[in-house]
């Protein structure tokens, strides 16, 4: 039942919005359905945790731990964004930079995206997982042009580009992967569900080849350097709110149908192949991140390639392996979503405020939004891994999972390159949130909407950081349980 | 987190205690201080947000050294860095304030990698965070990689102690933090450091190499030597005391140097001996550069200055903050019968003894460290010399000078305390170094029955060696000297023959404050005698 509340509402609140003349009001109704959403999210968590298996129509959705786990994550950032949304947009109705009419264009787009990303957590069949991760290419490329400027229309073509390229590669590692489930498999079936079963059959060697192809075709989307370079152009343009989206879930999804292609091809080829390579991707990317934040100007890029940073350290928990490993790529995949979308928020709010998003422009943010400013501040000691912040602990879980299994060379490289990206995180915010501020900028409160959506996520960050609440440690292990296998 | 094999849990023991002592002691007059310092400076909403710093700051170093497990001690170490950032751009529209800041975290940053990493090569080995685990799982660890643990977690904690070369931060962070938040910083966040060196190095991991304490001494005479020299050339008063950190912590080090070379060569008395030297130390300082920071605030908030070059004649209008810096000068420059001459001494004789007792080339090294720490001495009183000289004698250089107020009822207060303990922990010497032998003994896990450091309650005495010290005698002697002379003058001379005249005057007439002694002439012998090292340059302006 909840799968269809889950994907109903996104859907039904789209529709909705056509009909829709005042946006801000709808806007108030959207969160509540948002709520909703990640009531439900949170129900079917607590069944799946007590072993109940949810109710599902047919074979075409799959719903288990793990699916569910990211189902939370999309629904949470959701809520948070769609409350966020409210006085986002009012203010730039208000302003005249949007018509009402496109402001409600925009919910529908919101919504649309929501029910895409649901999809791709649900469905079973991986051809149509491949179709729905391409809507949500397509539908968040009219977010990230929203505003129709030349650099926001550019990057919404970089995005689109970029993505469709690199999925199509993935496309081959789907057709490759049903090639070998058909040819020693012995059925014809798309469905993920019936690959894990035969998956022990499969010829090793196609299987390599199609996973290659899905990483890099997913890892694209995903972010993963160095197929990451629509993602800082794409993440900056978007809506603020929509770039919390992006960062916070929207990788996050590709990363799923990584995840699920992993655990298929870890059980024909020995697992540290599959290893390897998360290990080597997650480190360039951490690499990458490092030396692009150092000489970063814009607020909205930093925080982008940050996202390229986490990503990588998802990617390296999952190649370091283990429980531990993958216990905190995923927590860290929760973590992260959290974090960014704090700091793409509350980075939103200032750039706003300022006009401009280059950093040695804005200064002494604490001055003129004292909420916000603290918020930031802190939420950047998050991001960049300090404790008592949620992802210092999973952090420290991977590093732990490297050193235990003994991949000391990559341990040692992730300290280094976190340790520099530390540097990075607060050299920028530090001079972006102290100082003087410019004589041409007014202290005026901040928007209710924004204030609460922030500190709703700071709670999250705090409350995980001290310790994780013992059912969501239940929900991670059993989702460990299954890409273990 | 059930994963990581950890739970929370709280650690009382010995080494633990005694740092917990040192913050409650230092943090308790620099809060009753921040009532009248803070006043007036900030808004009343500052104020609230300095004190839930001040709050955040203590229990965090509270936390850092009662925590019982590696995961518990780096949460807590993290929260203390990160919290004193927080501090130290606590003036945060100052330009300087913000880079202060950053380079303060970024450093700090780096060191805590280093921490990580040596925990994580401990866990491997101990599959637990927990402290009792670790140090069972020592045994197992192979020497070599016990000397890349070691390394780690002296670079890790180095970092923060501020030895040579790492202490870049702390010339810049120290003086911009306010000035309640600086004597805490300098007078214990630091010493923190030496609490993780401790407990990791020594009572964790076990001494390994004699090359360990080898090369801690040999970092601790440079930081000894950098920081006073540094100290010496500088007019800033709360960046000369931040120098004057980084020297004491390497009067600390060399005592604990020492203490890990005596272990090695299987001299546990005079291992005991070094270690508590190096301890008493620690409390010493962390009391007499409380004292002498929070009269630094007094005179900035009074001036609104902390140039020296444009501050004299303070005593007069500042006569309580002038006594107390007078006070925790004559400590830090170890003059008896004050804290401070008792732990160099005791430190002095460690390397006397140690020099005796051991054989061939360490003769000659461990007279170089006795040699080393006593030119420091030195310079450190010549510095004092200086810093209490130019800022409080002498006629007022700037016009904020003159309309300068006396300190406030709490900072008072303050300034009574810490001088008191300076006093107390001069003369209870005796007493408190058996409490001290039975910390170093715990760290060592030596039994210290047999060792006596104290004839009675009043004197120190060596064991093994004829070597007494009791600062009550000096005291009373001192009290004498003094009681005879102020008599004689009034005898012989009678009230009469005194005449008070312009200050500084040398029977010239009409000098005012532009043709008085200033801090860069004072120190320009120095800067002759040490430029091979300062490598100072001249430039014309026009």
């Amino acid at each position: 039942m909840e799968l269809v509340f889950i994907l109903g509402i996104p859907l039904c609140l789209a529709i909705a919005s056509l009909f829709v003349r005042r946006s801000s009001l709808f806007g108030i109704f959207n969160a509540f359905g948002y709520l909703a959403v990640l009531c439900v999210s949170l129900r079917l968590s607590f069944e799946i945790t007590k072993g109940v298996t949810p109710f599902i129509p047919s074979t075409f959705f799959h719903i288990d731990a793990l699916s569910a786990y990211f189902i939370f994550l999309i629904a949470l950032i959701n809520f948070i964004s769609s409350l966020y949304s409210i006085g986002y947009l009012a203010s730039d109705v208000k302003e005249g930079a949007i018509t009402e009419r496109k402001a409600s264009g925009y919910w529908t787009l919101y919504n649309l995206f929501a029910f895409t990303m649901f999809f791709v957590t649900v469905v079973n069949n991986l051809g149509i997982m491949w179709v729905s991760i391409e809507m949500t290419t397509l539908i968040s490329a009219f977010l990230v042009g929203f505003y129709n400027t030349k650099k926001s229309i550019e990057a919404a073509w970089k995005y689109i580009i970029i993505c469709s390229a690199g999925i199509v590669l993935a496309f081959l590692g789907t057709i490759l992967l049903y090639y070998t489930v058909s040819r020693h498999g012995g059925i014809n079936s798309l469905n993920w569900t019936d690959i894990v079963s035969v998956a022990r059959n499969l010829d090793p060697r196609v299987t390599k080849i199609a996973f290659l192809f899905i990483l890099v075709g997913y890892g694209t989307k995903a972010g993963l350097a160095p197929m990451h370079t629509w993602l800082p152009d794409a993440h900056s343009q978007a809506l603020s709110p929509v770039s919390a989206l992006l960062s916070g879930v929207l990788l996050k999804t590709a990363f799923y149908a990584i995840i699920r292609f992993m655990i298929i091809v870890n059980k024909c080829v020995p697992s540290h192949y599959t290893q390897n390579l998360f290990i080597f991707f997650g480190i360039v990317s951490l690499g990458v991140a490092a030396g692009f934040m150092l000489v970063q100007k814009d607020i909205k890029r930093l925080l982008a390639y940050s996202s390229v940073e986490h990503i990588g350290i998802i990617s390296i928990g999952l190649g370091f392996g283990g429980i531990l490993g993958i216990y905190g790529a995923l927590f860290h995949a929760f973590n992260h979503a959290v974090t960014k979308a704090l700091m793409f928020l509350g980075a939103g709010s200032v750039v706003r405020k300022y006009k401009t998003s280059n950093m040695h422009l804005i200064k002494g943010v604490i001055n003129v939004m004292p909420w916000t400013g603290v918020i930031l501040i802190l939420g950047a000691f998050a991001l960049a891994g300090s404790p008592p912040f949620s992802i210092f602990l999973s952090e420290i879980m991977i590093l732990t999972a490297g050193f235990q299994q003994g991949f000391y060379t990559g341990a040692i490289l992730f300290l280094l390159f976190v340790g520099i990206i530390f540097a990075a995180i607060i050299y920028h915010f530090s001079r972006v949130i102290f100082g003087n501020k410019p004589q041409t900028i007014t202290v005026t409160h901040g928007q209710i909407t924004a204030k609460l959506s922030l500190i709703l996520l700071l709670i999250l960050i705090l409350v995980f950081g001290i310790s994780i609440p013992v059912f969501f440690d239940k929900f991670i292990v059993m989702a460990v349980e299954i890409i273990k296998g | 987190m059930n994963y990581l094999n950890t739970s929370i849990s709280l650690l009382f023991d010995p080494l633990s205690l005694f740092f917990l002592f040192v913050i409650l002691l230092v943090s308790v007059p620099s809060a009753i201080y921040s009532i009248g310092y803070l006043k007036g400076q900030y808004s009343s909403g500052k104020i609230m947000l300095g004190w839930l710093l001040f709050t955040a700051f203590v229990l965090s170093m509270a936390l850092v050294v009662t925590a019982g497990n590696a995961l518990m001690f780096l949460i807590a170490w993290e929260i203390m860095s990160m919290v004193s950032y927080f501090l130290v751009i606590f003036d945060h529209t100052h330009e300087k304030s913000v880079k202060a800041g950053i380079i303060y975290i970024v450093m700090t940053h780096i060191g805590t990698t280093f921490i990580i990493a040596s925990f994580l090569i401990l866990f491997k080995y101990a599959g637990s965070f927990d402290f009792a685990a670790f140090k069972s799982a020592s045994r197992t660890i192979p020497p070599n990689l016990k000397h890349i643990i070691f390394l780690l977690l002296l670079v890790g904690f180095g970092t923060k102690a501020g030895i040579v070369p790492l202490h870049i931060w702390l010339p810049y962070a120290h003086p911009q933090a306010p000035s309640h938040i600086s004597s805490i910083m300098s007078g214990v966040m630091i010493k923190t450091a030496i609490y993780g060196m401790l407990r990791f190095i020594v009572f964790i991991l076990g001494i390994e190499g004699i090359w360990w304490g080898n090369l801690i001494l040999i970092l601790a005479l440079l930081s000894c030597l950098v920081g006073v020299i540094y100290a010496l050339m500088e007019h800033d008063l709360k960046r000369l005391l931040a120098y004057h950190s980084v020297e004491n912590i390497g009067i600390i080090l060399l005592g604990i140097g020492a203490s890990m070379v005596f272990f090695k060569m299987n001299l546990p008395v005079l291992a005991v001996l070094s270690l508590c030297a190096g301890l008493y130390h620690l409390i010493n300082h962390a009391i007499f550069k409380g004292l002498l920071f929070l009269c630094a605030g007094a005179v900035y908030k009074a001036t609104g200055t902390r140039n020296i070059e444009k501050l004299g004649g303070l005593i007069k209008m500042m006569p309580w903050t002038a006594a107390a810096f007078l006070v925790g000068s004559l400590a830090i420059s170890a003059i008896p019968p004050l804290n401070g001459f008792v732990s160099e001494w005791l430190t002095l004789q460690a390397f006397f003894l140690g020099a005796i007792s051991s054989p061939g080339g360490y003769k000659v090294f461990f007279s170089i460290c006795a040699s080393l720490l006593a030119l420091t001495g030195g310079l450190a009183a010549a510095c004092f010399v200086k810093a209490f000289g130019i800022t409080f004698l002498a006629l007022p250089r700037s016009k904020g000078v003159t309309e300068a107020k006396e300190a406030t009822l709490s900072m008072k207060f303050a300034f009574v305390f810490m001088m008191l303990l300076t006093v107390l922990f001069g003369l209870a010497a005796a007493s408190i170094i058996k409490l001290l032998v039975k910390v170093s003994g715990f760290i060592f896990s030596l039994n210290t029955g047999g060792m006596n450091f104290s004839v009675n309650n009043f004197s120190l005495a060596i064991p093994q060696s004829e070597v007494y010290l009791s600062t009550p005698l000096i005291a009373i002697v001192f009290a004498a000297i003094a009681g005879i002379c102020f008599l004689c003058v009034h005898l012989f001379a009678g009230r009469s023959k005194i005449t008070s005249y312009n200050t500084w005057d040398c029977g010239y007439y009409n000098l005012d404050a532009r043709t008085e002694y200033t801090a860069t002439a004072f120190s320009k012998p120095f800067r002759i005698a040490f430029n091979f090292f300062l490598l100072p340059y001249r430039c014309s302006q026009a």
